[in-house]
């Protein structure tokens, strides 16, 4: 495992210059319809085979090598190369909510860049920015980690943004939004996982959204609709907001390890690097090259 | 020296401590953007406190409130530095004669064609011109001039007043209103508004006459008086015609709703009296009279009330000799007014040789005897008395009873003998008359029936009830009454309530009309008060013209009625402030 060497100011270092240290990682079902050309490192169901470990619940009967349960009366399976996608379709949700602040604004275009660069070598990417109209983002607007000409500004959710056409079918599809908008769980990653070879869903929040804090009377206005509501913020309310986000997350969490999918939440309480160390690289999502 | 003509408008200044207050107290929700709304939306929001005061938060709203606030509260105060140091103070003198209702062509609404129309109009006039500096009072001339609106009345209180005011009262000097009106202007200027064209005015007054000259016919006369027989009434009107062409009019009498006699008047001019007599019963009740439609129309109409009997009761209870000799037999032929009763319960007066008891009168006379005492004057007499009044008692032979006590006040007397007195007791009068008719030649003399009728006239003055039920404009309704009472006065509308000892007098009763007295809650009378009066109903001098006064007076009077432009300036910037908040608020809500 290569190492890796952190930034001593994380919050300024490129996210290309970091992206680069990094690599995603896919060990998820092979791709169905196309056929990968590269064989992952994670196990698939290719014919090469990789490896042996013991047989975990879900895992495809198909592949336990009895012969070695007879030996040993431990179920093992066998591991095979996994058929790998090529595509990396990263999707940024283009609600204006993702630019709220701008701690927000710089994270998401930062984690955008970090992943792209990640992707680089392994994969061709496609950039979607899913709006009231889902346009692509060329590849050169990455060489800068302030995505210029990237601006969200619509009013729809990913639940409403159009898709049809825009996404390759058995893609490596990461999709980073703020979640932050009434959705069924169920349906909004069967929507973005149609299709998807891998689907993973990344959460970016500011930090007053992940951890309000209790500041009084506040008219909470909404930026993309403009609707707005006069509350009392106190302690109790703020901690009944995060009860109600936390179990947002979990649906969603819970939703994607159902379709074999991936959640992450990172907030801008964190920077960029703590991000790739903590979640981005705990959940598998990304490894040292 | 103040700055402010509405000091009382300075109250508006407490919208500025309330502005802040509210600032204090008031709920500020502070702005925050979030991505949604819906992690929020099923929380609990009920408070458990009311408002609580709050660091003060200086926002431009809450400047430009207290600015708003302060700016109202000086421009409701007047505030006109730039301006005179006072109020300017406008006293008026409003004509209240009924010429100024006069209408230039029949049919004219009274705010458009009439000197009272125009008048209100000028005022209304110069309320604009001088704006909200002005004080203004109204003085409505009378006999007894009274006060309309102020002292230094506010505009919107005397424009009030103006509504209810409607000139038709009888014709009086200007006089006593003028007098009343300089001591309310301290030497300020007065302004006149009437119909005439008064003499050059004084250097403190500017009269300014709206009249304008036409023709008008009147009635100038409206009597009903009881006719000797007193079974019948005589009515008399007299129409006249207030022109200088000759011009025709019509007269109507209308009793119990029907018309009983109509009449054409032709070719009356220069003032000119046609005369109308006629006679009806008695017992008619109301008779209403009109003239056709012309420029004055309060001078169109009277009312002729019937007549109430005032006839004295009188019991003769002397013994017949005296009775013949005192030549009573026809005494209700001779004296008239009277009406002879045989019981003294029923009488007003009671002439005998005793004194019956109240609440009967008594003339009381001695019987024949043999002490006598005559005279042949000098008699001593008061002459102020009633009962004297036409007596001469001149030729006259005065024998009197040497024996007839006369108690009471001396009213006539031959040295130290009383020949007349007058003795008063609660409730009625009693007159002794040493007099023995058998010796005398007063009965004889023309003295005689003129005492009679004094004595008449004397007990009926005393009588209770009204003394009359016609009456003209300016005079009054005297109602003759012993107790006290309350009494209740309605008429065209208009109800007086009031309670009176003993007589009751009314001045000056307007409306022109109809009006019913009752006592304690029970009708008593009515009576008819009638507007005749020939200076007002004369037309034809009156004009137009604005006599000013000299050219220093009027030029001190315009540049103390000076206001500047500051209160525009004041209320221009208050709506500048509250547009500017509105703005502010607006876009903090977007």
């Amino acid at each position: 495992m290569s190492e890796v060497v952190r930034a001593s100011t994380e919050q300024d270092a490129d996210p290309r210059v970091l992206g680069q240290a990094w690599r995603l990682i896919q060990e998820t079902k092979p791709p169905q319809g196309q056929a990968g050309r590269n064989l992952g490192r994670a196990s698939g169901s290719s014919l090469e085979f990789q490896d042996f470990r013991d047989y975990q619940m879900g895992d495809d009967l198909r592949h336990v090598d009895w012969r070695a349960y007879a030996r040993t009366d431990q179920l093992t399976v066998r591991l095979y190369h996994e058929e790998l996608a090529t595509t990396l379709e990263l999707v940024i949700d283009g609600s204006a909510s993702m630019d709220l602040t701008s701690a927000k604004a710089q994270a998401w275009r930062s984690l955008a860049t970090f992943l792209h660069a990640a992707a680089a070598g392994e994969f061709s990417v496609k950039a979607l920015q899913a709006g009231e109209t889902t346009q692509p983002i060329q590849a050169d607007v990455f060489q800068n980690s302030k995505l210029p000409g990237v601006h969200p500004a619509g009013a729809l959710s990913l639940v409403d943004a159009p898709r049809e056409g825009m996404l390759r079918h058995g893609s490596f599809r990461v999709v980073l939004s703020d979640f932050l908008f009434p959705h069924d769980p169920a349906s909004l990653v069967a929507q973005w996982g149609r299709g998807a070879g891998r689907l993973v869903f990344i959460q970016v929040l500011d930090e007053g959204e992940s951890q309000p804090q209790a500041r009084g009377l506040l008219r909470l206005q909404e930026i993309e609709t403009g609707k707005w509501r006069d509350l009392p913020v106190d302690e109790m309310m703020a901690k009944r907001y995060q009860q109600r986000l936390h179990r947002l997350q979990l649906s969603l969490e819970e939703e994607l390890r159902r379709k074999n999918g991936l959640w992450i939440s990172v907030n801008t309480q964190s920077t960029l690097e703590d991000w790739a160390h903590g979640p981005l690289h705990e959940s598998g999502l990304i490894a040292p090259r | 020296m103040s700055w402010f003509t509405t000091p009382f408008g300075l109250l508006g200044l407490l919208a500025v401590p309330a502005v802040v207050a509210l600032h204090l107290f008031r709920r500020r929700h502070q702005d925050h953007a979030v991505s949604s709304l819906f992690l929020w939306e099923d929380t609990e929001t009920a408070e458990t406190a009311g408002p609580r005061r709050q660091p003060l938060r200086r926002t431009p709203s809450f400047w430009l409130e207290v600015m708003a606030a302060l700016l109202a509260g000086l421009w409701l105060g007047g505030m006109d530095p730039l301006g005179s140091s006072k109020a300017v103070h406008m006293v008026v003198i409003l004509d209240d004669t009924a010429s100024m209702a006069a209408k230039d062509k029949p049919g004219a609404s009274l705010e458009e064609k009439t000197p009272h129309g125009r008048a209100l109009k000028r005022l209304d006039s110069l309320f604009s011109k001088h704006g909200r500096r002005l004080r203004t009072t109204l003085v409505k001339s009378g006999q007894r001039p009274s006060v309309l609106a102020g002292p230094g009345a506010l505009t919107p209180d005397a424009k009030q007043a103006l509504k209810a005011w409607q000139p038709e009262s009888p014709s009086h000097s200007l006089g006593p209103a003028l007098t009343l009106a300089r001591e309310l202007a301290a030497g300020g200027e007065i302004l006149v508004f009437t119909d005439q064209e008064l003499s050059p005015a004084a250097d403190d007054l500017r009269v300014i006459s709206v009249g304008q000259a036409i023709d008008n016919f009147a009635l100038a006369e409206v009597r009903r008086s009881r006719t000797s027989n007193e079974t019948s009434d005589m009515i008399q009107v007299a129409v006249r015609g207030y022109s200088d062409q000759p011009g025709s009019t019509s007269v109507k009498f209308v009793a119990a709703e029907k018309t009983i006699l109509e009449r054409k008047i032709q070719a009356l001019k220069d003032g000119e009296r046609s005369l109308i007599e006629f006679e009806v019963p008695a017992r008619l009740g109301a008779i209403e009279i009109s003239l056709a439609a012309d420029a004055l129309e309060i001078d169109n109409h009277a009312v002729l009330h019937p007549l109430p009997d005032r006839r004295v009761k009188v019991l003769f209870a002397l013994d017949g000799k005296a009775h013949r000799e005192l030549g009573l037999a026809g005494a209700e032929a001779t004296f008239g007014g009277m009406r002879r009763v045989s019981s003294a319960a029923d009488a007003d007066l009671v002439v005998a040789h005793q004194a019956a008891s109240p609440p009967a009168w008594n003339l009381v006379m001695p019987k024949e005897e043999d002490e006598l005492e005559a005279f042949a004057g000098p008699f001593a007499f008061e002459r102020r008395h009633p009962l004297m009044s036409g007596l001469t008692l001149e030729g006259v032979i005065w024998t009197r009873s040497g024996t007839f006590g006369a108690p009471g006040s001396p009213l006539i007397s031959a040295g130290d003998r009383t020949l007349l007195s007058e003795q008063k007791q609660a409730g009625s009068t009693n007159w002794f008359l040493n007099l023995l008719p058998g010796r005398s030649t007063l009965q004889r003399s023309p003295d005689w029936p003129i005492f009679f009728t004094n004595l008449l006239e004397l007990r009926r003055s005393r009588l209770e009830g009204p003394q009359s039920v016609n009456l003209v404009a300016g005079e009054a309704f005297v109602y003759r009454a012993d107790e006290s009472a309350h009494w209740t006065l309605t008429g065209k509308g208009k109800e007086k309530s009031f309670r009176a000892q003993g007589d009751l007098r009314l001045e000056s009763l307007a409306p022109f009309g109809f009006w019913k007295l009752s006592r304690d809650g029970n009708f008593v009378t009515s009576f008819a008060v009638n507007f005749v009066d020939p200076a007002e109903s004369d037309l034809r001098n009156r004009g137009s013209l604005v006599q000013s006064p000299g050219p220093g007076r009027a030029a001190l009077a315009e540049s103390r009625y000076a206001e500047s432009s500051f209160g525009k300036i004041l209320l221009l910037l208050l709506l500048m402030m509250i547009a500017a908040d509105w703005w502010v608020l607006g876009r903090r809500a977007a």
